[in-house]
């Protein structure tokens, strides 16, 4: 077990290795230029900026060879400074890009945890009774229902949330994650938190809860149909138990295996979803810094999400060989 | 479109317009729900509680029919199926493939997949030995065994199971009637081990029993179908095991609760020869040691004529003929019956080919009103063309469904 974890870590260096390189090389060649923003910024407010000022400054980005062996080397410069643990200082933020990520990271990852856990509570569930009720009145409305949810853009879906219960109804702040009127501290700050993720998290889950549903649903149909089902009912078992004990834990494969597969997604930040509502979370902060080709700050966030994917399918293949028997891993 | 439908469906009796489907599927929606509402019904035991007519049998079915509602129309997988099982014999039903022997023992299992199968009619009477009951639905205690736990009064009573609500079904599946299904592979849960599974029907049927209990039960029953080493299989999942011994768990499971019947669906059938042969040795051997009936389901008239003391045959949903294993094979009326023996491989015949009927089994969805075996029958007479054939008895045991012997129940057999 030890070897094969060590292998798969071994591995996923090499994996990380090209990814780092893709990530780097394509950033590159976007069509935006984080010195030339600036500088376009500058002339704006009617400096003139000498031609050679603008070369020393991209000389000290490292930015001032665009053919492929300068971001070749860029690539190599970055990669050195990375074994010293040193993911280098974000441009936009000047702060270093570990800091940014650590900091921003927090509202994210519960805005994300809270919702993935509501949503397997209430997916799961429904597409049991779907599966159970095939064909049903309450199959029909659980698929219809959750097909509408799948269905709705996560901006369209959140602006309209946010118009009904926030400006039409006035039950929970529009945007941002602390009242700036006035201080709090303790319980009631925390309270506070709660008011202004509420509608971000019932967007994530309303949106989310279809795919997971209709997996569960699809799963569990496999399962029931299958003869050693048949074998459980024959034997005298009730129907909740043949339900709940014999097929579910067999629908847990797939779905323990997809959940191991969440885990960048619970700290990469929802970035759409956090623009609409201005959360100051890692989703928002890593567009703004797309946005103006911050590539320390991209390099960073894409190899973190990068890290968490190559780990998360490890744990995958490790949840298989916890809830399927019949899975070794060697 | 509409025109095109029209013709398709002169040249095509199958094709069905969209008008036609819609009809069926109302109809079928209708039929459905009022069978699955009586099936999910809050019922006092006396509306299921029904009475032998011959109180030496264990199992009676009378006038059976299990439909399946599908699109194309309703398919009458058992259409009127009447036998008995006596106590302590075996019965076999042959046929070949899609002629509702497995639906039969499934309807008798209760196990049709709903909502589209569902028994129409008929009744299937089973004698159990229930526990008694007081007021509150608690079984009587008379006592306790030598190792503490209570031992239970039973009583012998008759369900009717087509009339039973499905929650109450739990009284007789895997206590009463337990089953062997055909498909070892894929017939045990791969994510429990042998010894969960096998310790779980003792903890279904017996009131207070312990872990110890039945894990001693369990592995007695292992050791009882041959294993050699019950603790390592107890231990084991289902994969680890090869086909003939899973199989071989898979009675065991059966016989756990001791019951009154054992349907084996096609057992051998997924298993090579070898196996097969251990597997049936084994069903005989146990049949001796066991106070029960089985009901053995197969294609293989070579495993009945070894195993079976009566003989059903059955042909696209009906029962044709019926009798002692020996009037089945010395003496068989049906053409149908003399067809199934003729086709039988035999080791002192030098032919090259095997004999077989001509033919296909009828399209279950629209049977027509005359025998169905008319189309393939080498000896049919004008009279074929008239209603279905009737039940005639030719022996006290031997029954066939064939108009060749119509006179032979006027001449007053009966």
């Amino acid at each position: 077990m030890l070897k094969y974890i060590l292998k798969r870590l071994g591995l996923s260096l090499l994996i990380l290795l090209g990814v780092s390189l893709i990530i780097y090389v394509l950033i590159r060649c976007m069509p935006v230029d984080f010195i030339e923003n600036k500088i376009a910024a500058m002339n704006q407010g009617g400096a003139t900026i000498p031609e050679e000022t603008v070369e020393n400054m991209k000389k000290l980005y490292g930015l001032e060879d665009d053919s492929f062996m300068g971001i070749l080397r860029g690539y190599f410069n970055w990669l050195v400074k990375l074994c010293q643990f040193d993911f280098g200082t974000s441009f936009k933020y000047g702060a270093p890009v570990i800091d940014v990520i650590v900091s921003k990271m927090g509202v994210s990852f519960a805005v994300a945890a809270i919702a993935t856990i509501f949503e397997f509570l209430i997916a799961i569930p429904l597409g049991i009774t779907a599966a159970t009720h095939q064909y049903s009145i309450r199959d029909y409305l659980v698929t219809v229902l959750v097909m509408i949810g799948i269905s709705l853009p996560s901006f369209f879906f959140g602006q309209i949330l946010k118009n009904v219960l926030a400006m039409k109804l006035g039950w929970f702040p529009p945007s941002g994650l602390i009242d700036a009127t006035q201080t709090l501290s303790g319980i009631a700050l925390l309270g506070d938190y709660v008011r202004h993720m509420f509608i971000p998290i019932l967007t994530v889950v309303i949106l989310s809860i279809g795919g997971r549903m209709r997996m569960t649903r699809t799963e569990m149909l496999e399962v029931l149909n299958s003869d050693y089902i048949r074998t459980a009912r024959a034997k005298g078992l009730k129907e909740r138990v043949v339900v709940y004990k014999h097929a579910f834990r067999n629908t847990l494969i797939p779905l323990v295996t997809s959940l191991a597969g969440l885990l960048p997604s619970l700290f990469s930040g929802a970035i759409i979803t956090e623009q609409v509502f201005d959360l100051p979370g890692i989703g928002n902060v890593a567009f703004k810094a797309m946005m103006e080709a911050d590539i320390p700050f991209i390099m960073g966030y894409n190899m973190f999400l990068a890290i968490l994917s190559v780990l998360g399918v490890l744990l995958a293949d490790l949840m298989y060989a916890v809830v399927d028997p019949r899975v070794k891993l060697a | 479109m509409a025109l095109l439908n029209k013709h398709d469906k002169k040249k095509n009796g199958h094709y069905l317009s969209g008008k036609e489907i819609r009809a069926i599927a109302k109809e079928n929606r209708k039929v459905m729900n009022a069978l699955e509402k009586k099936k999910h019904r809050k019922a006092a035991e006396s509306e299921f509680i029904s009475q032998m007519k011959d109180d030496a049998n264990i199992l009676e079915i009378e006038d059976l029919h299990t439909y399946f509602f599908t699109d194309q129309g309703v398919v009458k997988a058992v259409n009127g199926v009447s036998f008995e099982v006596p106590k302590n014999a075996t019965v076999g039903i042959v046929g070949e493939s899609g002629c509702g022997k497995s639906v039969t023992s499934m309807s008798v299992m209760r196990l049709l997949q709903g909502p589209q199968g569902q028994i129409y009619s008929g009744s299937i009477r089973f004698k159990a030995a229930d526990y008694q009951r007081d007021e509150k639905g608690n079984p009587v205690v008379i006592g306790t065994a030598e190792d503490g736990t209570a031992q239970y009064a039973t009583e012998e009573k008759v369900y009717d199971i087509a009339e039973m609500p499905i929650h109450e079904i739990h009284r007789i599946r895997g206590r009463q009637i337990a089953m062997i299904f055909q498909e070892p592979m894929t017939s045990l849960n791969p994510v429990f081990t042998i010894g969960e599974q096998l310790d779980e029907v003792t903890f279904i049927h017996t009131p207070g029993a312990t872990k110890e209990m039945a894990k001693a039960r369990s592995l007695e029953m292992l050791s009882l179908v041959g294993i050699a080493a019950p603790e390592r299989v107890y231990a084991s999942f289902p994969h680890e095991l090869s086909g003939g011994m899973r199989q071989r768990v898979m009675i065991s499971m059966a016989l756990i609760c001791n019951p009154r019947l054992i349907i084996a669906d096609e057992p051998t059938t997924a298993l090579d020869v070898t196996i097969q042969a251990q597997i049936l040795e084994l069903l005989q051997d146990l049949k001796k040691k066991m106070d029960g009936s089985i009901l053995l389901i197969t294609h293989d008239l070579g495993v009945i004529a070894e195993m079976a003391d009566y003989v059903v045959v059955m042909y696209a949903g009906r029962v044709i003929e019926r009798g002692t294993v020996s009037e089945i094979f010395h003496d068989p009326r049906h053409p149908y019956t003399i067809g199934l023996q003729k086709s039988k491989p035999t080791m002192d015949s030098d032919s090259d080919t095997l004999f077989n009927i001509p033919g296909n089994v009828p399209n279950p969805v629209n049977m027509p009103k005359h025998c169905y075996f008319k189309e393939r029958c080498s000896r049919y007479t004008a009279k074929c063309s008239g209603d279905y054939p009737g039940m005639v008895q030719v022996s006290p045991t031997h029954y066939v469904a064939c108009h060749l012997y119509d006179e032979t129940k006027q001449g007053g057999d009966r």
